[in-house]
């Protein structure tokens, strides 16, 4: 278990976009998390280590984009929250047993976006979103991935790829977008 | 406004960068155009998203893979280096300090620990999953809040108390309270407790206040009597604390 301000100093590394860090919170929560799961949730294994790898890419995705800007409970808290609801979920897809939410009120994982959760589960969607992104050639990949996943400041995307001025990178992200909008129009 | 800026302030509007935000809402809700554009741009910051998570859920599925098939590496082997003899007469009264240090060592220390004492020594509470201690938002549950916020952050002295006050209704409470005590070595009131939820009925965690109840009896030196209740569980492959239980006797 993590104290309050090893928790703090985690959050506060993964806020500035050290996403590697995602390892350790799998390494730290993972075997209490799939215990938890099997035992509580009836989940198996295998989607219950499933959900918590979902949990864990949900909660960086939440911090990098400011969604999550301070910490209100524990990381374990957090993660369990959101992975709990992706076991439910995950059940209730497989018709399997589901045991009865028992937390009303505010939850962490009442954040996640399950909007983009059912768009990325249409599976037509996703391989034409896919082959888009597969179409577009580096350093466009990179680019719009740190500015729009990552959270990356201009000024990080510049030293990254290597380009000599804010501007010239930020006019190079534009470019980078609509070539991307085009092959995403192509392929829908 | 710039037609040149629009992608980049509905590229932002959707990053959640844009300042302002509710004029751009009410210049799309006014502008068909600008509203499909926003689709497109929204679907292309989709793949963005979904290609990269698929590269980070490919990394942690290779955690995974690798926690399943950790196996013991073997040692290393250990190739000694060819020295340079010197020193003379220090190397000699070194190796002789030493040796005095080591048998002062062994005639010296204290008594060693028992198997029982050492096994305890690693003990580490239950996860708690049964409360989601959320600050600021536990208003009406204060008690309970505290009782869990202490116990996650390790505070057992504090979550005893809280729990303690929290009464004996809750099974799952009193289970955690258990599990405060266990941690500061409070065998004997930890034993009383464990003995009533293991025999509890409609209660999720019987089995597991059984394990714990033979813990607390280790503590409190019936090793013989925690002994076989520990084997009876290790040897339950049901038993949700097989493992855990696997493991101890390997220690003792």
């Amino acid at each position: 278990m993590h104290t309050e301000s090893e928790d703090q100093t985690l959050f506060e590394s993964i806020k500035s976009g050290r996403y590697e860090l995602i390892d350790q919170l799998y390494l730290d929560h993972r075997t209490a998390f799939v215990t938890y799961a099997k035992r509580q949730l009836y989940a198996t294994e295998e989607d219950a280590a499933d959900c918590f790898q979902d949990a864990v890419i949900a909660f960086y995705r939440n911090v990098v984009s400011g969604k999550l800007q301070v910490l209100t409970c524990s990381i374990r808290t957090y993660l369990f929250s959101i992975g709990k609801r992706l076991v439910y979920r995950r059940n209730h897809q497989r018709q399997r047993e589901m045991p009865t939410d028992h937390e009303a009120g505010v939850n962490p994982a009442d954040e996640l976006d399950w909007s983009l959760i059912d768009r990325f589960e249409r599976e037509h969607d996703r391989s034409r979103l896919k082959d888009a992104m597969d179409s577009l050639g580096e350093p466009c990949r990179e680019i719009l991935t740190l500015y729009y996943y990552h959270h990356y400041p201009i000024e990080s995307i510049m030293q990254s790829v290597g380009l000599p001025s804010e501007g010239a990178t930020r006019i190079k992200k534009m470019r980078c977008l609509n070539e991307l909008k085009k092959l995403v129009k192509k392929t829908s | 406004m710039n037609t040149e800026d629009q992608p980049d302030r509905i590229g932002d509007y959707l990053r959640g960068d844009l300042a302002d935000r509710e004029a751009f809402e009410r210049e799309l809700s006014a502008n068909p155009q600008l509203k499909i554009e926003m689709e497109t741009t929204r679907q292309a910051l989709d793949a963005i998203t979904l290609r990269e998570e698929q590269v980070l859920k490919d990394r942690l599925r290779n955690l995974e893979a690798g926690m399943a098939t950790t196996a013991r590496q073997p040692d290393a082997k250990v190739i000694p280096i060819g020295r340079k003899r010197s020193g003379g007469w220090f190397a000699y009264a070194a190796a002789a300090a030493l040796v005095v240090f080591v048998a002062g060592y062994f005639l010296l220390r204290p008594a060693p620990a028992t198997p029982e004492q050492l096994a305890l020594s690693e003990f580490e509470p239950f996860t708690n999953i049964a409360y989601t201690v959320t600050k600021g938002a536990n208003d009406g549950d204060d008690g309970r809040a505290a009782a869990y916020a202490a116990y996650e952050t390790g505070d057992y002295a504090t979550a005893e108390g809280a729990f303690a006050a929290l009464g004996p209704d809750d099974p799952v409470d009193r289970f955690y309270f258990g599990q405060t005590l266990l941690a500061q070595e409070k065998y004997a009131s930890a034993r009383d407790l464990y003995r009533e939820l293991a025999t509890q009925t409609d209660f999720n965690l019987t089995q597991e206040s059984a394990y714990y109840l033979a813990l607390a009896n280790l503590g409190l030196g019936q090793a013989d009597e925690a002994r076989e209740e520990i084997r009876r569980i290790a040897d339950n492959a049901d038993h949700p604390m097989s493992r855990e239980a696997r493991q101890l006797l390997e220690k003792l």
